[in-house]
């Protein structure tokens, strides 16, 4: 089942026009959200939260239309707002039990969840302890805590490794990977790409309010065809390049001085034979230094997919 | 280290209401307020008019032919009310309990968490006011009706209760529209500002300002001022309308509707304010 899906959502800002006719589905398990600023990644969290209103199209969430503000929705919904949030003069678990309370819990269960949560996230020591005293990395797990506390199905994360050294971040991004586990679903939006290659299943990129690209992780970076990324040490430059040039291959020569040589066409299943490579080397006086199939990275794909034109809107 | 699993666990178990979600807040801003020494102490010094209305009385019925200028009757109540509202109990508790209720919450970011749960605007706004109105109850209904049951049985006759038979019910219906007047209006105050200070003085400046203001056209003898001009002055001259004396007062009738239109205001400035700080969250 798709926790997402919208079509032809449009959402405006005043006259800014902050999604323009998104259509998209997102699967259960943890998705990335990505996209530069003012892309529309956190436009679109405020309309699944009914925070903000459509002006066209429209939003399922978890099989659910949103219309207004849907309270039987939000209770299966958790958010880990981007900013800090404590409400000072409560502990860690008195703020964490209260969201439960918010969140639909009774009281006696919100407690006990605290508890749990608090532990699960790695702060049960210091559930005790004043919010406000607590370091960056300590806060951003309350926050984690406090939008699990009433069980959500679907939990959207705001850049939550934000501000975290990287060891908070590490384990941050183990706990998303943990609730992934759990069939709770994630929704990750950040600029981080690294985050989201760590953890992500499925990934959307969003650029001014439009889709510029989604799909599974390990399908996007999959490059089609057969490519392999080649480098050679020759006497004189350019001959390796020259030689293979007679066989009508495609290659292209990355910032490095590497090459990308595509040997067959997407279709091809059959992996083809790299023998030709090595003679085509000796011939001309050079060794072959590294081979191996290129798969790009996901920042390749969304350096592709955003193009670096100033956002029109926030 | 506990002994169960520290994974993350689904719940089962069952939902609470949405009005036990209001009350949780109202439960946590509430006992927050109470940790407060400084509080404890405003509510303990609210009380002293109490204590002086209670001699009155026990003066009153134990002793009335040393003393027959004392008279219990109706308006006794109806002044120990107003007299909360002039003599600045009620404004320091609704300043202390109210200014910072939404602001802090827009300051620390609370407000995104509250709002993104599965509550209304209204529900967020109930649970807020449950601890101003519960406050401010505690310095005028509820010393009120002790004064009242303090009567009942210092008073060897029905005297007072055959001359008001409705007095009980004046004495909550006015309590409850003055408490229920400030609290809104302090809200709506505390939701134009992140700042509790900056809140809490705005609110103090628009009660105290209209006083002043009648104060100061009574003394250019420009003209004879309207009470529904100033937020205090409404609220006294609205109590004649509820103990039943609409003869007397500046203009009891339009200092209630001033106060209706003043909730009105607040309730669509809290509306206002807050789907703005959703959207701009």
């Amino acid at each position: 089942m798709a926790v997402l899906t919208t079509n032809g959502l449009t959402v405006h800002y005043g006259p800014h026009r902050a999604l323009s006719a998104l259509s998209v589905e997102i699967p259960e398990g943890v998705s990335g959200l990505l996209g530069p600023n003012g892309a529309g990644k956190s436009t679109l969290l405020k309309t699944l939260l009914g925070f903000l209103e459509p002006s066209d199209g429209s939003l399922d969430v978890l099989g659910t239309r949103v219309r207004g503000r849907p309270h039987s929705l939000r209770q299966r919904l958790g958010y880990f707002p981007e900013r800090s949030v404590f409400i000072p003069g409560l502990t860690a678990v008195e703020m964490v039990a209260l969201a439960g309370e918010i969140g639909g819990l009774r009281r006696s269960d919100a407690l006990a969840r605290a508890h749990d949560v608090l532990w699960f996230t790695g702060l049960g020591d210091a559930r005790y302890r004043l919010v406000e005293e607590f370091s960056t990395g300590m806060q951003q797990r309350t926050k984690l805590a406090m939008s699990l506390v009433h069980d959500p199905e679907l939990v959207l994360l705001d850049e939550p490794t934000s501000s975290l050294d990287p060891v908070g971040r590490r384990q941050m991004l183990d706990l998303v990977r943990d609730l992934g586990k759990r069939r709770v679903s994630v929704m990750l939006s950040t600029h981080l790409l690294h985050d989201v290659e760590q953890v992500c299943e499925n990934v959307v990129v969003l650029d001014k309010g439009k889709l510029a690209l989604e799909g599974r992780l390990d399908a996007l970076r999959q490059q089609p065809g057969w490519v392999y990324e080649v480098r050679v040490r020759e006497d004189s430059p350019g001959a390796f390049r020259n030689k293979l040039s007679t066989r009508e291959l495609a290659i292209e020569e990355d910032s490095h001085g590497q090459l990308r040589i595509t040997l067959s066409p997407a279709d091809s299943m059959a992996e083809p034979s790299t023998r030709f490579l090595f003679e085509a080397a000796r011939s001309v006086g050079a060794e072959i230094r590294h081979l191996r199939r290129f798969e790009s990275s996901l920042e390749d794909k969304f350096l592709t997919a955003v193009d670096n034109d100033p956002p029109h809107a926030s | 280290m506990p002994l169960h699993d520290l994974t993350y666990q689904r719940f089962e178990g069952e939902r609470s209401s949405r009005l036990a979600r209001s009350v949780a807040m109202a439960r946590s801003s509430g006992s927050l307020l109470l940790k407060r020494r400084s509080f404890l102490l405003l509510l303990a010094v609210s009380w002293i008019p109490a204590i002086v209305r209670g001699a009155q009385i026990f003066v009153a019925r134990k002793f009335p032919d040393a003393f027959p200028f004392l008279t219990i009757d109706a308006l006794l109540w109806q002044d120990f009310v107003s007299q909360q509202v002039v003599f600045l109990p009620v404004l320091l508790i609704a300043l202390y309990a109210g200014a910072s209720a939404i602001s802090a919450d827009l300051s620390s970011g609370a407000f995104v968490v509250y709002l993104s749960k599965p509550i209304s605007r209204s529900d967020y706004v109930i649970g807020k006011a449950i601890p101003v109105m519960t406050a401010l109850l505690a310095v005028t209904l509820a010393p009120a009706l002790t004064l009242l049951l303090a009567h009942v049985f210092l008073a060897e006759d029905f005297v007072l209760f055959k001359a008001a038979p409705l007095l009980p019910l004046s004495v909550v219906s006015y309590s409850v529209w003055t408490c229920l007047y400030f609290t809104l209006v302090v809200l709506a105050v505390s939701s134009l500002s992140r700042s509790p200070r900056v809140a809490g003085a705005g609110f103090g400046a628009l009660a105290l300002a209209g006083p002043i203001f009648l104060e100061a056209l009574s003394r250019l003898r420009i003209v004879d001022p309207p009470a529904f001009l100033s937020m205090i002055d409404a609220t006294v001259d609205s109590g004649h309308v509820f103990f039943g004396n609409t003869s007397t007062g500046s203009a009891p009738f339009a200092s209630l509707a001033a106060m209706a239109l003043g909730m009105g205001i607040s309730l669509a400035i809290l509306r206002w304010r807050l789907r703005s700080a959703e959207v701009s969250s």
